[in-house]
């Protein structure tokens, strides 16, 4: 969800991403990679190539109108799951 | 790791997709590490942070819906193969139980289907399978007898019989879960058939083709039966056939290429012997050929064999060709060398003599076999020399040589004379055989008559007068 949240905001590429993720989660560099994989093959991302003069051509990462769908579902299913586990803290303390 | 390595090591593992894709990630990961370098981070630590690269190849192929075991399975080493036996086990031991549930179904299903033409089918593919495990039993009563008598020599300190037993009960052992997997494998097979409906014809085909090629080998027979069947793909039986492929391969070492290494050892001893020969000057070149075509034929059947078990390779002929080809020459060679040989019917010039003689007095008749009589008038009346020669070798020779009388033993009976004697022989040792003497003779090739050793020649000296008291 966090990827799909990122790169909902700007297009990026690969290390840019890692960057921004790394920001809330503690994450291996090793799994992003193949997430955006996956996410791209089940075609919730597109991506194309950038010419760049201070190298090889970038790959950038670019939400689809379905990985869109996916991404306001997921916030949707993390804030139910949010607020649950809030309900039960507060249960808990008032013990 | 080093950037270059870790990308050719990841685009291996990836060979199982597509070039496109393939450079598609590798150019990713290639980025990222440069960003990263870009960034401060050392090449190792950015490689590093991408963690395991097995788990790493697992991930992006799952991206693909592929089952990551799937390039795994090719690699199998040592090791692994006791990892894939006890899993072949207990996948063994599932599939029978399953197998008989599944029998059981089949039957309640397929009750109304039992015509009499699918009964006899039955019944024939059972009297094959049986006739098929008799003559299974061969080999393996083979290696099982071979294999103990050699155990029992060789374990004489523990208990020679413990050594064998243990032997025979393992064979035993093999050969019972063989026959067992084999059943299933093809009860399986058979079942599956009854559910898709087979039509006659497949009864005629089988039968005939197990006819044919009852003694060819245990695999050729279970890829006949899969052949042999429908239209219908029959799902294959992945565990089982695992198991029974790498039992045949087990028992395909054993009975076949141990035997061959050992017949190549042979040959190859045969070949330094041979070389050994002609540097002493015996020109036993056709030998030396047809050790040499023994062993790259044999060569050639080992390997062969070894790579049809762990995995197709394509298979030379030229070996076999030029084995040929040398067996021809090498034994023309040969069969002339040893035409060579000439048969001389007495005992070689150098051989060693020594003579006896006695000289003895008699007024009757006396029986003397003698070779050879010489009237000597100079000798006395009733006095008659014998002179006994005999010949010898270093290592077999004649002790207590005597020329003796002997009375007559019965009433119408002459004297006679004897020379008696012991035989004493060097003791035979090994070194004898390689030594100069024996490498003369195969250079010479001549062969003489050594049974003339025992012979005695006997000339006998008498008078005029006394010649006639001599008997033959």
């Amino acid at each position: 969800m966090i990827v799909l949240l990122a790169v909902s905001n700007r297009d990026m590429y690969g290390y840019e991403l890692i960057e921004e993720v790394s920001k809330v989660v503690d994450i291996n560099d090793g799994t992003i990679y193949p997430l955006l994989k996956r996410l791209t093959n089940e075609k919730y991302f597109d991506t194309y190539l950038v010419e760049s003069n201070e190298g090889p051509s970038r790959k950038y990462y670019h939400i689809t109108s379905l990985g869109q769908e996916k991404l306001v579902e997921a916030i949707e299913v993390w804030k139910v799951f949010a607020k649950s586990v809030n309900k039960f803290i507060k249960e808990s303390e008032k013990k | 790791m080093m950037k270059d390595k870790f990308l050719k090591e990841l685009e291996k593992k990836l060979s199982i997709l597509t070039e496109l894709e393939k450079k598609d990630i590798i150019d990713e990961y290639r980025d990222i590490i440069e960003e990263k370098i870009k960034h401060g981070k050392t090449e190792e630590e950015a490689v590093k942070e991408f963690g395991n690269i097995d788990k790493l190849t697992d991930e992006i192929l799952s991206a693909y819906k592929i089952n990551p075991e799937f390039n795994k399975k090719k690699e199998s080493s040592a090791s692994d193969f006791v990892g894939e036996c006890e899993d072949f086990i207990k996948k063994g031991a599932n599939k029978l139980a399953e197998v008989t549930e599944e029998i059981v179904d089949n039957f309640k299903k397929n009750g109304k289907d039992f015509t009499l033409e699918s009964v006899f089918e039955l019944v024939l593919k059972v009297i094959i399978f049986l006739l098929f495990l008799a003559v299974l039993r061969i080999p393996f009563a083979i290696v099982a007898s071979l294999g103990s008598s050699l155990f029992d020599s060789s374990f004489i300190f523990i208990g020679s019989g413990v050594g064998g037993f243990i032997w025979k009960l393992l064979t035993e052992i093999i050969y019972i879960v063989v026959c067992i997997l084999l059943f299933v494998v093809i009860v399986k097979k058979w079942t599956d058939n009854k559910v898709s409906n087979q039509s006659n014809v497949e009864k005629a085909e089988p039968v005939a083709k197990k006819k044919e090629t009852k003694t060819s080998t245990t695999d050729e027979i279970i890829n006949e039966k899969k052949d042999s069947k429908t239209n219908k793909k029959v799902p294959t039986n992945h565990a089982s056939s695992q198991i029974i492929t790498t039992l045949l391969r087990i028992f395909i070492i054993f009975v076949m290429v141990i035997p061959l290494v050992f017949v190549y050892i042979a040959a190859l001893s045969g070949l330094i012997i041979s070389i050994y020969l002609i540097f002493k000057g015996v020109y036993v070149v056709g030998i030396l050929l047809l050790c040499i075509s023994a062993c790259i034929f044999l060569g050639a059947l080992i390997d062969i064999l070894s790579s049809k078990l762990f995995n197709g390779k394509r298979i030379r002929i030229y070996p076999f060709i030029i084995s040929f080809i040398l067996f021809v020459i090498g034994s023309l060679l040969t069969v002339e060398y040893f035409l060579g040989f000439t048969y001389y019917n007495k005992l070689p010039e150098d051989v060693l003599s020594e003579t006896i003689e006695k000289t003895i007095e008699t007024n009757e008749a006396i029986v003397i076999d003698y070779d050879k009589i010489v009237i000597d008038n100079t000798m006395e009346n009733n006095k008659i020399k014998v002179e006994a020669r005999y010949y010898y070798l270093e290592e077999y020779y004649y002790e207590n040589i005597e020329i003796n009388t002997f009375e007559p033993d019965c009433d119408n009976c002459y004297k006679h004379l004897v020379v008696d004697y012991d035989r004493a022989y060097q003791k035979f040792n090994l070194k004898e055989l390689f030594t100069d003497k024996f490498v003369e003779i195969l250079k010479e090739q001549k062969i003489y008559n050594y049974e003339k050793l025992n012979d005695i020649d006997i000339t006998i000296y008498v008078n005029e007068n006394t010649k006639d008291l001599v008997k033959d």
